[in-house]
């Protein structure tokens, strides 16, 4: 209403009214404005995007250079998710021990790069390198300047998490090809405590958040795996190789640069419920793998010979959407924590440049 | 070229969903032509065989003029927000859940959707839907209700009455797919696995752990 009353003013070129009403609106939004204050209680500087990157920098650096051992709850849909999770940072050494709380256990013990997986029903070590810092709290190795490119940074509200005062940080996506986030940070020491994916209606996707945490000197021991005998346990050593995929072209959004191209073998286990499983064999798949990152999400695109039938599609799985399809001799599956549309965008732009 | 073949032209981009929009209404009026309308079947054959070798297939004589009549027929149904939801949220059932996953479809949600709305037409077809519904409804699709039965919680049957659907708590629904199921591939977990391995996201974590030791998880 008041627009329109403006522009109407101004027509009939009122000049004496047009002031007197642009002094109301000029009231009303230094009213708007301190209300907004009044609400976040917060100083206002903090209010701007500088300091928005600031607190995701200190959320990185936190991760890695504290000591702590938390427990936290995953939830996507009606699915819950508990693990614990303990760092330990001495000297220049990171040692860190997750273990899963729910159903089957399963723990991952990293010195530095090297992860191991331990699955005790079957007996098995499975050795790996590691490859991202993705274990929560930590969170993307990106540059917040670099982010800024595709997200929006601003404070988000205050509040308390695992009986801590915290601050969040939202990020909104400039575009449709990728979710908006909130990272609540530790006021006293920067470490994230909880973390939330929304989609482009804004609707929660998936959230994940420390119930309990404790920061600053953990015990060693409580890093080390809890099986202590492990005689007899079958070892293994994850099959990876760097390999050059310079024959596809994979278009991916904006932002999204290449981080890993590689090439491992799948294995259908015996028990996956596939036809290999009347026989009792694990067959091995070579499939070839392109990873696409924006710093916050990822995109993996597999690309593989046609072998058994399949159908194609697409299914979405909280944030992640998945999309398979057939092009000539191949099967391509793309895979990523972005809306269904960027998957649809990238498995669309992939060609096979014939030399 | 003469005017057919621009006329072919249109129709092959309109297919695509790449015409221009000056030329729709021209275009629209060109496909009451029988032979037009003819080669707008044909040319997404030729699409669908592009796209998929398991797209091609011929339909049964009619099966155009069948499908018309079919959903002349229906009554026309008005979503309910609750049941809107449900159709848009097409959710991956838990990958623990092997038991269940080669009963499990999940069809593109645009699919569903269109789907959804011809449910009676689509009978002729296909499997049965139900509705799963917990904090955030999902779809399930199954031709084997008993089998996918456990899956939903108790609350669902109220959740799908609640949805009105025009079938009570059963509502069939087609899948594209010849067979009349497009079963989860319990190989989407390796995808998924190996995805969250590079992936920065910190729900990497509690993913991977969910999916991880080669399937291992699944045998139960």
């Amino acid at each position: 209403m008041p627009v329109l009353r403006v522009s109407t003013l101004i027509q009939t070129n009122n000049m004496r009214q047009t002031q007197g009403l642009l002094r109301v609106v000029f009231f009303l939004s230094c009213l708007i404005t301190f209300s907004a204050k009044a609400e976040n209680v917060l100083p206002v500087k903090v209010n701007n995007d500088q300091d928005a990157q600031g607190l995701l920098k200190k959320m990185q650096s936190a991760a890695q250079r504290l000591s702590y051992s938390g427990t936290f709850v995953y939830q996507q849909s009606s699915q819950i998710r508990t693990s614990r999770i303990t760092h330990i940072l001495s000297g220049k050494n990171e040692a860190e021990k997750l273990e899963v709380l729910d159903g089957k256990p399963r723990e991952y013990i990293r010195d530095n790069d090297d992860v191991a997986c331990y699955v005790p029903e079957a007996k098995t070590v499975l050795m790996e390198k590691r490859l991202t810092h993705d274990v929560f709290p930590a969170i993307l190795g990106a540059n917040p300047t670099d982010l800024s490119d595709y997200y929006t940074f601003r404070m988000g509200e205050t509040g308390r998490v695992a009986g801590r005062d915290c601050q969040a940080v939202v990020l909104e996506p400039k575009d449709k090809l990728r979710y908006g986030y909130k990272f609540w940070a530790d006021d006293a020491t920067g470490l994230l405590l909880k973390a939330q994916t929304f989609d482009v209606k804004n609707e929660l996707l998936e959230q994940i958040s420390f119930t309990q945490i404790e920061i600053g000197s953990i015990d060693h021991h409580r890093v080390k795996p809890s099986f202590s005998n492990t005689s007899g346990w079958h070892i293994e050593n994850s099959v990876m190789s760097q390999i050059n995929l310079s024959n596809w072209s994979v278009t991916p959004p904006p932002g999204f640069k290449k981080i890993h191209e590689v090439r491992r073998l799948i294995s259908d286990a015996p028990n996956s419920g596939n036809s290999a499983a009347v026989h009792g064999v694990a067959t091995q798949r070579d499939v070839s793998q392109i990873v696409f990152s924006d710093g916050l999400a990822a995109i993996s695109v597999f690309i593989e010979p046609v072998g058994q039938n399949r159908t194609e599609g697409a299914v979405q799985q909280g944030a992640l959407n998945i999309m398979g399809r057939r092009q000539g001799d191949y099967w391509l599956t793309v895979v990523g924590e972005v809306p269904g549309v960027a998957i649809r965008q990238v498995s669309n732009s992939i060609e096979f440049k014939s030399k | 070229m003469d005017s057919r073949e621009i006329s072919r032209e249109r129709i092959s981009a309109f297919a695509d969903g790449e015409l221009a929009h000056a030329h729709l209404s021209a275009t629209l009026a060109a496909l009451h032509e029988p032979a037009e309308q003819a080669t707008w079947s044909v040319y997404h054959q030729i699409g669908d065989a592009l796209r998929s070798e398991e797209m091609a297939f011929e339909l049964s004589e009619g099966f155009a003029a069948k499908m018309r009549a079919s959903l002349a027929a229906e009554p026309a149904m008005i979503a309910i927000p609750a049941y809107a939801n449900a159709v848009a949220e097409v959710a991956l059932t838990s990958s623990s859940n092997s038991d269940n996953r080669d009963v499990s479809i999940r069809p593109h949600k645009n699919v569903m959707r269109r789907l959804a709305i011809s449910s009676g037409a689509a009978a002729t077809l296909v499997a049965a839907l139900m509705l799963v519904t917990g904090s955030q409804q999902s779809v399930l699709v199954s031709n084997n209700t008993n089998v996918a039965a456990p899956m939903a919680a108790p609350q669902s049957v109220t959740n799908v009455a609640a949805a009105g659907t025009a079938n009570g708590s059963v509502l069939p629904v087609s899948s594209l797919s010849q067979q009349g199921e497009v079963a989860r591939d319990p190989r989407i977990d390796e995808y998924l696995l190996a995805h969250q391995r590079f992936s920065p996201s910190m729900y990497s974590s509690a993913q991977y752990a969910r999916s991880a030791g080669f399937n291992i998880d699944s045998d139960k």
